[in-house]
């Protein structure tokens, strides 16, 4: 069985993770860790599920052939390429200081 | 209380190609922000990693270098976090089964030889660039996407020398191999610093303290110089339990280092193997070739240089500092200049110059070919070794050929006999006491004599001739 969620957990992880939260998203996020749990506990329950390897890759196919370094391409456009920012500046994208 | 310290290295390194790890934009340093950016650099949907060959055989080549084994498949995986500089909201990277592991090599630390071993090499992207100001932080993605080759040793390093010697040593590599510039002016090469301090004697570590992102060999050396004197300070005065696992960083301004995060906090990465790159496998005979073109290594031209050229341990140790030296010594041997010569040469007067103007062998107007033709006529007799040297600065102030300025400054040696004789008998004559004093056994005179000759000829005498005919003179 996984860990309990609990409304310390969801305010503790949202502190380190630097989140402002209120009561209403932690009682929703509850909600929704609690829903999830259970599915990873369904899957938990499966005979030994711990020995199976995890598949990422479908086929047991191995990629030889890479990509040859012999030329490269332009940059993208700066218009096309920042269009979606919604804080531009100087062709840099603005963001939030997230650091000390 | 005797302290270890205990150091464990991680080297990032940008590595040379021409295009990034899994995109098709330049791999190259551009002041202009967000100019070699494709839309796979920035993540946008439905764009997928494209492994690029170069990187991978520059990966292995320093596997090689470093006597790592070599997996048969290479995988990649993603390590998440959620960060600015991450367009994908996690980086490429290895952890299942990275490009080397469990290396070995040994670095020169003084006369010594120390063993380092290296726990893993992984090939990665670089990240997005951030600069940050009062409140804000602007994102560049140039560096986005960059092949980034990080090497981790071991915790088996026990002195801030031998982490700088072991860096210096690895940045060679990087050179000699062409696997990267490894500029640390470009900010090619960041490393993070692990230091503990352990009793001597004992087998348990202390507690480790990470100092990230320490962007020059000589901060590497200052972080660990603080961070012993930090931690040895808190040891003395009983207060070891505030030495705690923890990440933090250098202050340049301040000289210190100074805390970041916790690491009892730090992000759990949850890393997974990528399934957008298929596994590769990586073929023998393709290891065959890229073994193949891998150089002489430093230490290797070090001994060859001691062994076949008989220079000193010290010449030697000068020439193969950088692989650019150590072209240009090969060069200069290649159109005959004899191997003694040119290291002497190269480690007194070519060092003392590049050093005082801060160049570099390669930007350097002296060519071994104009080396060779300084020295030929030297050896010849044509000039003296005075001249040698005056020319040699000549060439570098005019910037024109030696053969040139030797005519032009009217350099040639004057070796002909019946001009020296001329020359001699009338010094000789307007010293006949200094001759008297020389016949009566003040032998020391002899030097005086030709020192006349000398001033007289302005140098240019060949100083051999001169004294062959004052001897036969003075008799």
């Amino acid at each position: 069985m996984t860990k309990e969620f609990t409304k310390e957990t969801i305010n503790e992880l949202a502190s380190t993770l630097l989140f402002a939260i209120n009561d209403d998203e932690v009682d929703f996020l509850l909600e929704e860790l609690e829903f999830l749990k259970s599915k990873m506990d369904a899957i938990s329950n499966i005979e030994n599920i711990q020995s199976v390897e995890v598949q990422t890759h479908p086929f047991d196919l191995y990629e030889t052939a890479l990509r040859e370094d012999d030329n490269s391409e332009e940059g993208t456009a700066i218009d096309l390429l920042l269009a979606n920012a919604k804080n531009i500046q100087n062709r840099e994208i603005e963001v939030p200081k997230v650091v000390g | 209380m005797a302290l270890k310290v205990v150091i464990g290295l991680e080297m990032h390194c940008e590595l040379k190609t021409v295009s990034k790890v899994f995109s098709k934009s330049k791999n190259e340093y551009n002041d202009l922000p967000n100019s070699v950016v494709s839309p796979v650099d920035m993540a946008f949907p439905g764009t997928m990693p494209l492994l690029n060959k170069e990187a991978v055989k520059n990966s292995i080549k320093m596997a090689m270098c470093l006597n790592c084994a070599i997996p048969e498949i290479l995988i990649f995986d993603r390590k998440n976090y959620f960060y600015p500089d991450l367009s994908k909201g996690y980086q490429i990277t290895q952890n299942t089964s990275p490009i080397g592991v469990n290396g070995k090599i040994e670095v020169e630390v003084g006369d010594a030889l120390i063993p380092i071993t290296i726990h893993d090499i992984h090939l990665e992207e670089d990240t997005a660039s951030l600069d940050h100001y009062f409140d804000y932080s602007l994102i560049d993605y140039n560096r986005a996407g960059v092949p980034l080759l990080e090497i981790v040793t071991d915790p088996c390093i026990y002195s801030p020398d031998a982490a700088v010697a072991f860096l210096e040593h690895l940045r060679n590599i990087y050179k000699y191999t062409g696997a990267s510039d490894a500029d640390t002016k470009k900010g090619q090469i960041r490393c993070d610093v692990n230091v503990s301090l352990m009793e001597e004697g004992s087998t348990t570590l202390g507690t480790k303290v990470e100092v990230k992102n320490v962007n020059s060999f000589s901060n590497v050396h200052a972080a660990i110089l603080y961070e012993i004197d930090r931690q040895t300070r808190l040891i003395k005065a009983g207060r070891q339990d505030e030495i705690i696992q923890e990440t933090r960083r250098w202050d340049d301004e301040t000289s210190t280092t100074v805390r970041m995060r916790e690491k009892v906090e730090s992000v759990d990465y949850k890393y997974y193997i990528d399934p957008n790159i298929p596994k590769i496998k990586i073929e023998k005979e393709w290891l065959d070739e890229i073994k193949a073109e891998i150089p002489m290594l430093p230490l290797m031209r070090k001994k060859s240089y001691i062994d076949q050229y008989n220079l000193s341990n010290y010449d030697a140790g000068v020439i193969i500092k950088t692989k650019e030296n150590s072209d240009y010594f090969e060069e200069c041997l290649e159109i005959g200049i004899n191997p003694k010569e040119a290291a002497n040469w190269i480690t007194s007067q070519i060092m003392g110059y590049l050093n005082k103007y801060n160049l570099e062998i390669n930007e350097f107007y002296l060519t071994p070919k104009r080396l060779f033709e300084i020295l030929e006529p030297l050896n010849k007799g044509k000039i003296s070794s005075k001249q040698a040297k005056e020319l040699f600065f000549k060439v570098l102030e005019d910037e024109e050929e030696p053969e040139v300025l030797i005519k032009k400054y009217n350099m040639e040696q004057l070796d002909n006999d019946d001009e020296l004789t001329q020359i001699i008998n009338k010094i000789l004559e307007n010293n006949k006491t200094q001759v008297e004093e020389y016949k009566d056994g003040k032998t020391n005179m002899f030097d005086y004599f030709v020192g006349q000759v000398m001033k007289e000829t302005k140098g240019k005498a060949n100083p051999v001739k001169v004294k062959e005919i004052l001897l036969n003179r003075l008799i």
